[in-house]
């Protein structure tokens, strides 16, 4: 059975776009007012035209972001996240521990000198950091500088404080920028006295450095 | 790890909207490229922080990344928030004005435009913005009018889809 209208089931594209000749689209005008489908199809497309008309050439002949977006866009991010999570790990230890009131931490460019002692290196590690204990009421409060040289992109290193009786409170974790330094000021529920000694740990529980009262 | 989770969101938002945003930064800035980079660099970063803006259709994550460049770009929200270490989530809720609106759904076309086929792209390239008739596009690519009609019923359909699942509606 043959049926008239599919010589014009494909025209409504064409149509609402503009690019029928002149007989063609007479013929389809003729045409939609006997035929609901056709008629349909090209309600149904009948927007189309005005979005396409807000695309401009620079949007399909794309002129591309600079090369260097993603890399700056991507060292940025890391460095965003390392903040957070130094911010979130002084919180997560306060809460589990309850050692840990206050973690203020700024990375710094290196340089200038901090007050306090220098920790003791356990090895010849690319990393160098300065301490001191003072009293507090109801607890102590730990500051800690720690620069970083190491040429190997990042390191992930944590404060440990070992108590008299040999037991552990982790203080602080925080990622190590190369040429940067991390200070931060940790009020702990711990006194003075029963702090044995601070360390800095790499993540998989190697000591690097060791201060002692 | 978590790290690479977080390098893959911004990866993603590159490649999704790095292209938008240039382009649309570039028209805010005057072509001033130096600035144009800075204001896409500063909208990504604040995406990547508020990832769940991205959690919504296209057309929402857009508006959203169009209005903060725009902020970023005119009324120097960068400097208030760049003070501060830990930002904030303020999702932008001044409407868009109508250039930007105009841009955006433009820019979301554009994608829309190059999701379809090579095929259909190109014959919606020539019949609607180089007004080709069906006669000379079919002369143009070497195929029968009728094949050029029926081209364009189904890019146009593609499209429409595209443009649907991009939260894009006629």
């Amino acid at each position: 059975m043959s049926r008239p209208d599919d010589t014009f089931s494909t025209f409504d594209a064409a149509y609402v776009l503009g690019a029928l000749s002149p007989e063609d689209r007479g013929a389809f005008e003729h045409h939609l007012k006997e035929c609901d489908a056709c008629a349909r199809a090209v309600q149904d497309l009948a927007g189309l035209p005005g979005l396409l008309s807000h695309v401009t050439p620079e949007m399909v002949d794309v002129d591309s972001p600079p090369a260097e977006l993603l890399p700056t866009a991507l060292t940025r991010a890391r460095r965003a996240r390392r903040r957070r999570t130094f911010t979130t790990l002084g919180t997560a230890t306060a809460a589990i521990a309850a050692a840990v009131a206050v973690v203020i931490a700024v990375l710094v460019p290196s340089g200038g000198t901090v007050p306090g002692t220098a920790m003791t290196p356990l090895g010849s590690y690319p990393v160098q950091a300065v301490a001191a204990v003072a009293p507090l009421s109801g607890g102590s409060r730990v500051d800690m500088s720690c620069s970083y040289e190491g040429s190997s992109g990042n390191a992930d290193y944590q404060l440990v404080a070992v108590r008299r009786d040999g037991t552990e409170a982790r203080l602080a974790s925080w990622w190590a920028d190369p040429g940067r330094t991390a200070k931060m000021s940790i009020d702990t529920a711990l006194l003075p006295g029963e702090i044995q000694a601070l360390e800095i740990r790499t993540t998989d529980g190697m000591t690097v450095l060791r201060w002692s009262p | 790890m978590k790290e690479a989770a977080e390098d893959q969101l911004m990866r993603a938002l590159h490649d999704d909207h790095a292209a938008a945003l240039w382009s649309y930064a570039l028209k805010l800035t005057s072509g001033d490229r130096a600035h144009a980079e800075d204001v896409v660099q500063e909208t990504l970063l604040r995406a990547w922080r508020h990832p769940r803006v991205l959690d919504q259709s296209q057309r929402s994550a857009r508006a959203w990344l169009f209005t903060v460049a725009r902020r970023i770009a005119i009324d120097g929200w960068r400097s208030a928030a760049a003070r501060s270490e830990v930002t904030t989530g303020e999702p932008p809720e001044i409407p868009l004005p109508d250039d930007t609106e105009r841009a955006l759904q433009g820019w979301l076309v554009a994608d829309a435009l190059g999701e379809l086929t090579e095929a259909h792209r190109e014959v919606l390239l020539l019949c609607f913005f180089q007004g080709y008739s069906v006669a000379d596009a079919a002369t143009r690519l070497g195929i029968a009018p009728g094949t050029v009609k029926s081209r364009t019923h189904y890019a146009l359909r593609a499209l429409r889809l595209a443009l649907e699942e991009k939260g894009v509606t006629q």
